[in-house]
């Protein structure tokens, strides 16, 4: 009775999962963090759910939503009690609790279909669907950057317009083409460096299940390994209340399609199956940005590279790409239904030489034109257990490694432990393992964490992660350590209402601010408390309440602030139009003391903004579906900052006490 | 466990609150030994016994805590543990102290510990030690302190071999609350595996227990992030 499913949750499956995805970060998120990748496998499965008795459980790992023991335990049952007859038997898996459940269902289903199998060649250009996204935004307030008129200083070329169009042509589980064309606000718009029109284009065609040939994408793409240690690009997640993200879950290759500028290949990849091998080779070239130093016999050195992928001002431009990146290797991957294991070596030769700039905390970082990554990979499961480590060394200096399990020591409660020694001479361009500094080096670690479910509307989320850099870090003069502790208890008497509480310490080291001639480094502890209050009113209206506290200490100097605010949703079962709406109120001493939190957006957008100062913010989202494939999105966002008269710094700089925003998207199916 | 014993049972329980010893049924008896930080010579060795009776239950915990031929904290404990129907138990403990540091001196003192009990549902306990409430002290020859401590902890059994634990403990001269929690988990009769976290003075404990017949032996380990790992063995034998 509890798990009715209908249009409705289908439609608000995506802001849901998003929503809590996001929310269950525990970090805050870079501004351009984008989940479209996840959104877009969102809404392929719930197109084409995922079938439950035919899945071997790679799919179900896509989703980002299960853990690999659960995932196990969802085909061990079918294993034991025989085909599912209906997804709602799903109930019955152990160690998925009832919220995951209801997550699940419109991702999966029972009943069986024919794969699209023996095509012929006109058919891939009638059978498929075409998708058609445009969206446009732009800051409505004058910022300062657009205002220079000297051509001596550094000013925004282009307008404060935001463009991005998004095609997909798609034949399921058998033929994908994606184009992604992005224009940021700032660049120019087919003048100057960005004469070809968009500032960043990108594009795939992808091919799936030809003969032994699993996957083969010709253009941008993907590649997720192991925990990340050596190759991993587009979206990842790191700690939080999802607490089996700590074991990263690589689905190998697939194209790319998100919008990000740098972390993702360009090229040709496949991967041949063989039996129980999958063997993926790639080659991959494209041009990065980096930050041009000089030239020393022709060959570029440049500091650092720009990860950013924003071209607005000369000096941006100046830099836009301008060191090209060839990538040569290949995976090897065995796989039985307990245990996966695997290798990568990848060998990259870039166009010019990367000399860092001579600090001492850059003593350990890349210098060169050339590395070649090697990494070996494991995880398997032993009854209740779920093991998993990646081992990997970048050749010519050093190596790094996390290992770690999971495991379900009852049905009401699971616990996760992972331990993780980074060198503070490893290098690769494209790790992202878990790790608490940005990229995974220079960095020893060890988590705990645990998950109680001791009734199906109780859940209590709780980890404690130590971590200390053997090696200066940037605005850490001084090897240092810290922890990060958190606890959430989530409480869901009902299927309208659900209530939240989390507290969240974290402790770690920064160059002292006091100039003396003794440089110190202090430690800085911020607590977080937040407290939610979720419930629906009736089919189609719902609200939400939140209350956040923040404290920041550092040595003497001692902030807080808070915030609050109240959403109201609005999606009829029915009917073309639905919406929100969000009013805030938030007072910070600092930007110390600023809080994140999540807002709504178009579909596709993501909107992970800060609050701080003293002020109020609030948005509508509107969506109208103008009529079947035909849907519209507006939304309208402002903040207003009564006691200050000049907004930003920099380029970004808003003179008086209002910025407000403006999105408008269109998305074409048929 | 996390340092966490006040709402624990058995001979082990000698160690942090007395009361614990109250449902043991035949004479126990182990040693310990723990090695404070890997390589420094500081070490504690003790040994623990207990002997129920129609009175009650009678313990003896003895320690010495120091580095060997320099500096020693010996602490003797005798206690006596009862229950008062079957929600209710409690200890009382009669400790000396001796304190001697080689070349420069020794002292000696008397103190009283105080531990209680309750068992809320068979599968949930709560208990509190006071530990010196009289303040007894070495005199000024020494500078060194009997600790007045508060401990309240909690231990509940979520199933058959699997244990929660939770303690707060707060040392009056030290102006400092700690929090540590605890985990033991028994997949079988032979084997048990525990964890915990100390909070205010960030520490992580794991260690594990191997049965066989009457014998226990039991390996953990303190890890403290900057001062490094302190292994420790305890070997019970209950008769």
């Amino acid at each position: 009775m509890f798990l009715s499913i209908g249009s409705s949750v289908r439609a608000q499956t995506n802001d849901m999962l998003i929503e809590q995805l996001v929310e269950s970060m525990a970090d805050e998120l870079p501004e351009d963090f984008d989940y479209t990748e996840l959104v877009e496998k969102w809404n392929y499965y719930l197109r084409h759910p995922i079938d439950l008795n035919k899945t071997e459980g790679k799919e179900l790992g896509e989703l980002q939503l299960l853990s690999p023991l659960q995932i196990a335990a969802i085909i061990d049952h079918r294993k034991v009690a025989g085909n599912y007859q209906m997804v709602y038997e799903l109930q019955a898996v152990n160690g998925l609790h009832l919220e995951l459940v209801r997550l699940l269902l419109p991702f999966v289903k029972v009943t069986e279909t024919s794969d699209l199998k023996g095509m012929e060649i006109s058919d891939y250009l009638t059978e498929g669907k075409h998708d058609l996204m445009i969206r446009y935004g732009r800051i409505l307030e004058k910022q300062r950057g657009y205002t220079i008129t000297d051509p001596t200083r550094s000013r925004y070329l282009g307008s404060a317009d935001r463009l991005f169009i998004r095609y997909r042509y798609v034949i399921p589980q058998n033929l994908q083409l994606s184009i992604n064309m992005k224009k940021d606000a700032g660049e120019q718009f087919f003048r100057g460096a960005q004469r070809y029109g968009f500032d960043f284009y990108s594009g795939s065609i992808y091919l799936q299940k030809q003969k032994n040939w699993e996957h083969i994408v010709l253009g941008d793409y993907n590649l997720q390994f192991g925990q990340g240690l050596a190759i991993w690009t587009g979206m990842r997640f790191g700690k939080g209340a999802l607490v089996q993200h700590v074991a990263r879950q690589g689905i190998g290759l697939r194209p790319y399609t998100s919008s990000n500028e740098f972390s993702f290949f360009r090229g040709v990849a496949a991967t041949y199956l063989f039996r129980k091998m999958a063997i993926t080779p790639f080659i991959s070239y494209k041009k990065l940005s980096a930050t041009f130093q000089d030239s020393v016999n022709g060959r570029g050195t440049f500091s650092s590279i720009i990860e950013s992928g924003l071209h607005r001002t000369p000096n941006e431009l100046n830099n836009r790409h301008n060191l090209g990146q060839l990538i040569l290797g290949t995976n090897m991957q065995y796989q039985t239904k307990s245990l996966t294991w695997g290798a990568n070596i990848y060998h990259t030769t870039l166009g010019g030489m990367i000399i860092p700039r001579p600090l001492l905390y850059n003593q350990h970082t890349f210098a060169g034109r050339k590395l070649t990554n090697s990494s070996v990979y494991y995880n398997y499961t032993l009854h209740n257990v779920y093991f998993y480590g990646e081992l990997a060394h970048s050749l010519g200096s050093g190596i790094a490694y996390n290992s770690g399990l999971i495991t379900s020591l009852s049905h009401d409660l699971s616990i996760v432990l992972q331990y993780r020694n980074y060198q503070k001479n490893y290098h690769a361009f494209y790790n992202q393992a878990i790790s608490e500094g940005s990229n995974a080096f220079n960095e020893k670690g060890f988590y705990t964490g645990l998950i109680f479910q001791p009734s199906k509307q109780l859940l209590w989320v709780v980890y404690a992660d130590y971590f200390n850099f053997p090696w200066f870090k940037y605005r850490v003069d001084a090897p240092s350590d810290g922890q990060d502790l958190f606890s959430q208890l989530t409480f869901t008497p009902n299927k309208e209402s659900k209530l939240l509480m989390r507290y969240r310490f974290r402790n770690k080291a920064e160059n002292g601010d006091l100039t003396s001639h003794i440089a110190t480094v202090e430690e800085v502890k911020r607590q977080q408390i937040r407290l939610e209050f979720q419930f629906k009113l009736n089919k189609s209206m719902g609200w939400r309440n939140r209350a956040e506290f923040v404290q920041y200490r550092k040595a003497s100097v001692k902030e807080k602030g808070y915030l609050f605010y109240q959403d109201v949703i609005y999606k009829p079962m029915k009917g073309a139009f639905s919406g929100n709406i969000r009013l805030a109120f938030f007072h910070t001493d600092s930007y110390n003391a600023r809080i994140y939190a999540f807002e709504n957006d178009v579909l596709y957008a993501s909107s992970f903004p800060f609050y701080s100062d003293k002020g109020f913010r609030y948005y509508t989202n509107v969506r109208y579906k103008v009529s079947r494939g035909l849907d519209l999105w507006c939304r309208y966002a402002c903040s207003y900052y009564p006691s200050l008269d000049g907004l930003g710094s920099g380029l970004d700089t808003i003179e008086g006490k209002h910025k407000s925003e403006i999105k408008l998207q269109m998305r074409l199916q048929f | 466990m996390g340092n966490t014993g006040t709402a624990l049972q058995g001979l082990e329980s000698l160690t942090s609150n007395a009361a614990g010893i109250v449902n043991i049924t035949t004479p126990a008896a182990g040693v310990y030994y723990q090695e404070h930080f890997l390589n420094t010579d500081i070490g504690t060795k003790g040994f623990l016994v207990a002997v129920p009776s129609k009175l009650g239950v009678f313990g003896l915990h003895a320690s010495n805590y120091g580095i060997g031929g320099t500096y020693s904290e010996l602490k003797a404990g005798v206690s006596y543990a009862k229950a008062f129907g079957h929600h209710l138990y409690t200890a009382l403990t009669v400790n000396y102290h001796q304190i001697s540091v080689t070349n420069y001196g020794d002292s000696k003192a008397y103190s009283l510990d105080v531990g209680l009990q309750y068992r809320i549902d068979p599968n949930w306990l709560i208990g509190v030690l006071l530990a010196n409430p009289g303040y007894a002290a070495y005199d000024y020859s020494v500078y060194a302190v009997i600790p007045v401590q508060l401990r309240l902890g909690t231990s509940y059994q979520l199933h058959d071999g699997l244990t929660l634990t939770a303690d707060v403990e707060r040392i009056l001269y030290r102006q400092k609350t700690d929090v540590r929690t605890g985990l033991e988990y028994k997949p079988s009769a032979f084997v048990s595996f525990r964890g915990g976290i100390g909070f205010n003075e960030f520490t992580q404990f794991c260690g594990f227990g191997l049965l066989y017949k009457k014998m226990l032996l039991d390996i953990a380990a303190v890890i403290h992030p900057r001062l490094g790992v302190s292994p420790q063995l305890l070997l019970t034998y209950a008769f």
